[in-house]
């Protein structure tokens, strides 16, 4: 079975051509109830705005960034999620799905978080 | 505005300040506006008062008249304004009556520019501070023949909005005289001498605004896009709409489009969140120019500039709402460096925001949902290093930011990050790329004054063979 994620409407009836804001992606990933998508057996087809040139690693990461930890990995990730987009935008969500594994900060003296 | 007094003239006893504002002004001002103004005369019911009242109004409609030759003094005290007393903590102190006011003073601006000698750029801002609570007459000369940077022009735009009319003029360049348009300076600072027209015309992305905080309504919302979002678009747009002006027409590849608006994106994202601890609704100024240099062999080099100021809380002032293990971290850093470093070379704010650049070093290193934070400063280096691939060694990248006393230098040497074997990318600034030894002090230290807030100056080159290839791929589809 797959599922559709229309994306389309994010940009309202505004042309922008970016997706960005940690904050957004977040209520985004809430507005279309994320979670429950990822805890179903679906995949799901991911349909961006048209036009979209550019999707921030912040916005990745507040709108997808909790699927990548449920779901194990980024490969994992990408096998449920399908974005059909052009390379360059896709190296970008990418890095952002890559973002959320990574743990702590590169500082000495780690402490518990 | 508080006005008390109409004539030319100082009354004995009276405890509000003023300054003399021309009749030009009050000749700009709308029907309604004048009369807004007229209406907002009070009086406390007293004779005397009424008669004051009935006074200032006629000698408004004098003023407004065109045959009236007097001026008119609006009395306005001090007003503590966090850009102006954070830059000088004196100013209210050294505060003098605008009416007893007699010192005239020259500010030079030269080197104008964060990117390129920032200590000396806010010594200068410092300086105009001073002088707009001592002096009566200002004269500001921008010695620069171009404009290096626009972070500084912004801030000095930004702070006019609340200083008194002291400023009289001073020399002006065409090349700067383009920016201060651009920031919306020019009607503030009467220019009295113009160069010649530049042969390469900069090409100003005008200074826009954010809501002030805390005043969203809808923001964040899916399905409106936000105001970072649409800054981040119109520059693009910008930028594209220059290059296509040009003799030679060029084009932004797509690759290159994308970098600028996650640039864009990313940095006004900051800004918004980290600006405003309570609400994530910061305020921020954005503007940039684009200019084409010649250089000497005769070909081109295409220059952006952009300015960011997000006059909220700094990095410092966020990372303390952090939690505890970051400040835990971060202050076991900041004594770790500080019995390793020379004294006073560098303090704790500027370790602290040296640190804000590395990947999960935030305030908000896991947001509620369980989305991980810290990787907006990075994503920005990133981008910039992406979109100024030039082999030319002086037209490499640079980012400086100044956050509150701090101030750090992203350029050559130390503009490329590492990436650690658990995924972190890493900025040390320093030879080996190393967090556990000192960050070098000419690209990472603490300045003589603070600034509220944070301001970013960003200058990338574009790349001419890109831009061309782009142009031509275009109009082979047209065709």
């Amino acid at each position: 079975m797959t599922k559709m994620l229309d994306l389309s409407r994010l940009a309202g009836d505004e042309a922008t051509t970016v997706l960005s804001g940690k904050d957004r992606g977040e209520q985004t990933r809430a507005d279309f109830h994320i979670d429950a998508l990822d805890k179903s057996p679906e995949h799901v087809v991911v349909q961006l705005p048209p036009n979209l040139d550019a999707i921030t690693p912040s916005f990745v990461l507040g709108m997808f960034g909790q699927s990548v930890k449920t779901l194990g990995s980024v490969d994992a990730f990408f096998d449920k999620y399908n974005f059909d987009v052009e390379p360059y935008l896709f190296s970008q969500i990418r890095r952002g799905a890559e973002y959320s594994l990574v743990v702590g900060t590169p500082l000495p003296f780690q402490l518990q978080s | 505005m508080d006005l008390k007094i109409l004539h030319g003239r100082v009354r004995r006893g009276w405890n509000k300040r003023g300054l003399k504002l021309g009749r030009s002004g009050i000749r700009a001002l709308t029907d309604l506006e004048f009369q807004t103004l007229k209406a907002s005369i009070k009086h406390d019911g007293s004779i005397a008062s009424r008669r004051n009242a009935r006074s200032i109004k006629r000698q408004l409609q004098l003023l407004r008249n065109e045959r009236s030759e007097r001026t008119i003094v609006v009395r306005r005290g001090y007003v503590y304004n966090h850009m102006m007393d954070t830059l000088y903590p004196n100013r209210g102190s050294d505060w003098t009556l605008s009416w007893l006011r007699n010192k005239k003073q020259v500010v030079k601006l030269s080197n104008f520019s964060f990117l390129d000698e920032p200590k000396q750029t806010l010594d200068s801002l410092v300086e105009i501070v001073k002088a707009e609570c001592q002096c009566k007459h200002l004269y500001i000369d921008f010695d620069d023949e171009d404009c290096l940077d626009i972070a500084p022009y912004m801030l000095l735009g930004i702070m006019k909005q609340q200083m008194i009319p002291v400023v009289r003029g001073g020399h002006i360049t065409d090349g700067i005289r383009s920016i201060l348009q651009a920031v919306d300076l020019d009607k503030f600072i009467n220019m009295r001498k113009a160069s010649p027209s530049r042969e390469n015309p900069i090409f100003p992305f005008k200074m826009r605004q954010r809501r002030p905080t805390g005043t969203s309504t809808a923001d964040n919302r899916s399905e409106y896009v936000t105001s970072e979002e649409r800054a981040s678009t119109q520059l693009a747009d910008t930028v594209n709409r220059w290059l296509g002006c040009l003799e030679r027409p060029r084009m932004l590849t797509r690759n290159s489009r994308a970098h600028i608006l996650t640039l864009i994106g990313e940095v006004l994202d900051n800004a918004k969140r980290h600006g405003d601890l309570k609400n994530h609704d910061g305020t921020w100024s954005i503007a940039g120019f684009m200019e084409v240099r010649a250089r000497h062999d005769g070909t081109f080099a295409y220059a952006c500039n952009l300015g960011i100021v997000n006059p909220g809380a700094t990095i410092y002032e966020s990372l303390q709402a952090a939690p505890e293990h970051i400040v835990g971290q971060l202050s076991q850093l900041t004594r770790f460096y500080e019995a390793t470093s020379p004294q006073g070379s560098i303090n704790e704010e500027t370790l602290w925001t040296f640190s804000s650049l590395q990947d999960g070093v935030s305030r908000v290193p896991t947001s509620p949902s369980g989305a991980p934070g810290g990787f907006g400063m990075m994503s920005l280096i990133g981008a910039i290093n992406a979109l100024g691939r030039s082999s030319r060694s002086d037209e490499q990248p640079s980012l400086t930011i100044i956050s509150g006393s701090s101030c750090v230098m992203v350029r050559e040497p130390y503009r490329t990050p590492t990436t650690s074997r658990q995924g972190h990318r890493v900025l040390a600034f320093n030879a080996a790329n190393r967090l556990d030894e000192l960050p070098d002090p000419a690209y990472v230290f603490t300045m003589p004054h603070r600034l509220a807030g944070t301001c970013v100056s960003v200058r990338f080159f574009l790349d001419e063979t890109e831009l061309a290839e782009a142009a031509k791929r275009r109009n082979d589809q047209d065709a």
